[in-house]
């Protein structure tokens, strides 16, 4: 009997450029989602982290540290926000953890000036013709574009509303292929999980996940993230529970606006669902705001806030959270959160 | 001791033998060949992988660059890739913890865990090994993982009145073990005075107490504990994970001991044993499996495990404890001091113990019958602490 498992608090900050060092960043989010769910560091079972080696330069042990998981068990596993999510939720459900601290950062505005991403690539076949993740970006754009799946001019409109909603300076004018490439930031975010009793509370739970992978250079036809997206939904545990009615909003994040974009909107074609405009990326999404691959947690915790103020009366509603990362977006989780019926 | 709930099986286990270059071999191509291994141990296809996992240290350690999007192309379960665990050294044990919670969840069948390393492509391994060192309190005169077994090992030697030669014995016993381990690196014995006539490198720590600097690759497959194998089935009854996380200049405060007495280690051993109702590891432990890079850390880790049963480890084996023949070898395979490819230490130790509890271990099988070990990992200088108890 696998447990189920509730966001009691999160917290999660995004800016061009921290003003302060990134541990007091990154302590600072933590006390916060610790504090709106109403617990302390002494409460955590286990540490989870998703902190990524090429985004801090810092070891685990310092990585351990920063998040608070001094004294408690640990878990590093940076390769993506979702994967770093689906571990904390396996661990609560198989019975091995009952309280979870997940965090996640990056300073994403160190590869403003120089995106050296370029070490994600295949050595042997990729970089020696210059195959880079922004040469993959614009080879997968390009696809999308002649397969009709997207135009210049909507990405840009696209990037352009998302980089309002968060709050950060849009590239405008002065770079108008900015919806090829992540808009690079720092970041932080912090979840509190544990293991619930969904008929009592009134929290918000993550109620299923699903993953999907492509290795660097997809073969065929698959360059498509909502393909990707799709198989991630159709390899969550409890497929066969589809939700009960249509999600009242979704966070996505992805390492560029067109990806990010043509993920939500493929995905969306092939469900039966209506979701509303504003509430896809109420946040302003991961492209807009990118600090790499923990970028994902900033989206599940918006997520859950929405979730929680939600206006649906005594209703459950639900939400969807897709993360897409790795240098086209093709490491992709996506992971359904449900409210039961507003503030607990 | 009460039978404990299983919470996996591991399936299937494969390594290469580990060198000091493998200039036959890309990243990628270690990693297809393990993977295939490991199916092929657990009697599988690759159809029936429906998770994949890579343990891996830093990448800086490697040679190599963020492997996983271009490393894991065709590997069993590439498509459902679930992440990269990162735990520097320790990395297997959490990976194989995960990939138990992954089933136990009912969120996959089976999982495949690889990991590789190529160090002899790394530029700079100290320079990388430097980053786990605090720039402000622990960078400020020359720190690297030697000094900072050197500083353990002459805590050690000062707080238990031992001398190199105490501290020798050690080596011996893993160098003996190695010389019968098809896949350790260094397979020759060596004797107290060729330990002792070692080149010393940061006192009292001399080459041959040292792990060498190695190339190597490990997997394995974890299914439902309940799966029927065609051999004695192995599974994990109980892991603990413990994270000292302070950098050892941090450390080195009064009321702080556990960089030399690895009291953060016997945490992580205390929440194993008790998911795995061993009460007593002393005498309800049949073997053990120790990730120690430097032979002062598998004495402190013997001590920590409760393995010693309160005495000082390297007297003990002194007087012949933790032998192969002994009632509790600990390190029969030699250890990581024979070959310590970093990123797969932890499956190592891991596949070390399932084979001696399988008892196909070959030459290197322990003669006792082996029902319960414990596999213990440390990551970065003794700061992230994991131990499982496997059991047959």
């Amino acid at each position: 009997m696998t447990k189920t498992v509730e966001i009691t608090g999160a917290a999660a900050c995004t800016s061009r450029l921290f003003d302060n060092p990134l541990e007091f960043v990154v302590h600072d989010i933590v006390v916060d989602a610790l504090t709106a769910a109403n617990t302390s560091l002494g409460a955590i079972d286990m540490v989870v982290t998703a902190a990524s080696d090429i985004m801090d330069g810092v070891m685990v042990a310092t990585r351990s540290e920063i998040a608070g998981a001094c004294g408690r068990g640990f878990m590093n596993v940076p390769s993506s926000a979702g994967h770093a999510l689906a571990a904390a939720i396996a661990l609560i459900e198989s019975g091995q953890a009952e309280t979870i601290l997940l965090v996640g950062w990056g300073e994403g505005s160190k590869l403003r000036q120089h995106d050296y991403r370029g070490i994600l690539a295949n050595p042997f076949y990729d970089r020696p013709v210059g195959g880079d993740p922004a040469a993959m970006a614009r080879l997968q754009a390009q696809r999308l574009k002649a397969d009709g799946h997207l135009t210049e001019a909507d990405m840009e409109q696209y990037l352009n509303v998302m980089a309002q909603r968060t709050q950060h300076q849009a590239p405008g004018e002065s770079d108008p292929l900015a919806w090829l490439a992540p808009q690079w930031c720092d970041g932080a975010a912090a979840l509190v999980l544990r293991a619930g009793a969904l008929p009592e509370s009134r929290g918000v739970f993550i109620s299923d996940f699903g993953v999907a992978f492509r290795s660097y250079c997809p073969s065929g036809d698959d360059l498509d993230p909502a393909l990707w997206v799709r198989d991630a939904f159709e390899h969550r545990r409890d497929r066969q529970a589809l939700p009960g009615q249509a999600p009242v909003l979704i966070e996505a994040s992805a390492p560029a606006a067109f990806c990010e974009a043509r993920a939500v909107r493929g995905f969306l074609s092939g469900q039966k669902w209506h979701v509303a405009e504003a509430q896809i990326n109420r946040s302003g999404g991961g492209a807009a705001a990118h600090f790499g691959p923990a970028t994902g947690l900033h989206g599940l915790a918006r997520a859950s806030g929405f979730l929680a103020d939600f206006e649906a009366g005594d209703d459950p509603h639900c939400g969807l959270v897709i993360d897409l990362a790795g240098p086209i977006g093709q490491s992709v989780t996506v992971a359904m959160l449900e409210s039961r019926g507003g503030p607990s | 001791v009460t039978r404990a709930t299983p919470l996996g099986q591991i399936l299937g286990v494969a390594q290469l033998p580990m060198r000091t270059r493998q200039p036959r071999f890309t990243y990628a191509d270690l990693l297809g060949r393990v993977a295939h291994e490991a199916l092929a141990d657990a009697q599988l296809e690759a159809k029936d992988i429906d998770g994949l996992m890579i343990a891996l240290s830093p990448t800086t350690l490697l040679g190599i660059d963020e492997p996983y999007y271009w490393g894991l192309a065709g590997l069993p379960g590439a498509d459902r890739f679930i992440g990269r665990v990162q735990v520097a050294a320790a990395s297997g044990i959490p990976s194989l913890r995960l990939a138990c919670a992954y089933i136990a969840a009912r969120r996959a069948k089976r999982i495949l865990i690889v990991s590789a390393d190529l160090a002899d492509e790394s530029p700079s391994l100290g320079g990388a090994i430097g980053q786990l060192q605090d720039p402000f309190t622990d960078r400020q005169f020359p720190r690297n993982a030697i000094v900072a077994a050197a500083v353990q090992m002459s805590g050690y030697m000062a707080a238990h009145g031992l001398d190199e030669r105490d501290m020798a014995h050690v080596i011996v016993k893993n160098r003996a073990n190695g010389a019968a381990n098809i896949y350790a690196q260094l397979r020759q014995a060596v004797t107290l005075d060729e330990v002792l006539a070692s080149p010393p490198m940061a006192w009292p720590i001399k080459r041959l107490d040292s792990s060498p600097r190695t190339s190597g690759a490990a997997a394995i497959v974890v299914g439902p504990p309940d799966q029927e194998t065609h051999r004695r089935p192995v599974c994990a009854t109980g892991f603990g994970s413990f994270v000292s996380g302070r950098n050892i200049g941090a450390r080195m405060v009064p009321g702080d001991s556990s960089y030399f007495d690895g009291s953060d280690l016997a945490v992580a051993g205390r929440k194993a044993y008790a998911m795995a109702n061993v009460t007593d590891p002393a005498t309800q432990i049949d073997l053990a499996e120790v990730y120690a890079s430097f032979g002062v850390i598998e004495l402190i880790s013997i001590e920590a495990l409760g393995l010693a049963g309160g005495s000082n480890a390297a007297r003990r084996l002194g007087e012949g404890a933790f032998m192969r023949d002994a009632a509790l070898p600990v390190n029969p395979s030699g250890g990581a001091t024979c070959g310590n490819p970093i990123s797969s230490a932890g499956l190592i130790r891991i596949i070390e113990a399932v084979h001696q509890l399988r008892g196909d271990g070959g030459e290197r099988q322990v003669k006792r019958p082996v029902d319960r070990a414990v596999v213990s990992a440390i990551g970065g200088t003794f700061q992230s602490h994991e131990v499982t108890v496997l059991q047959a």
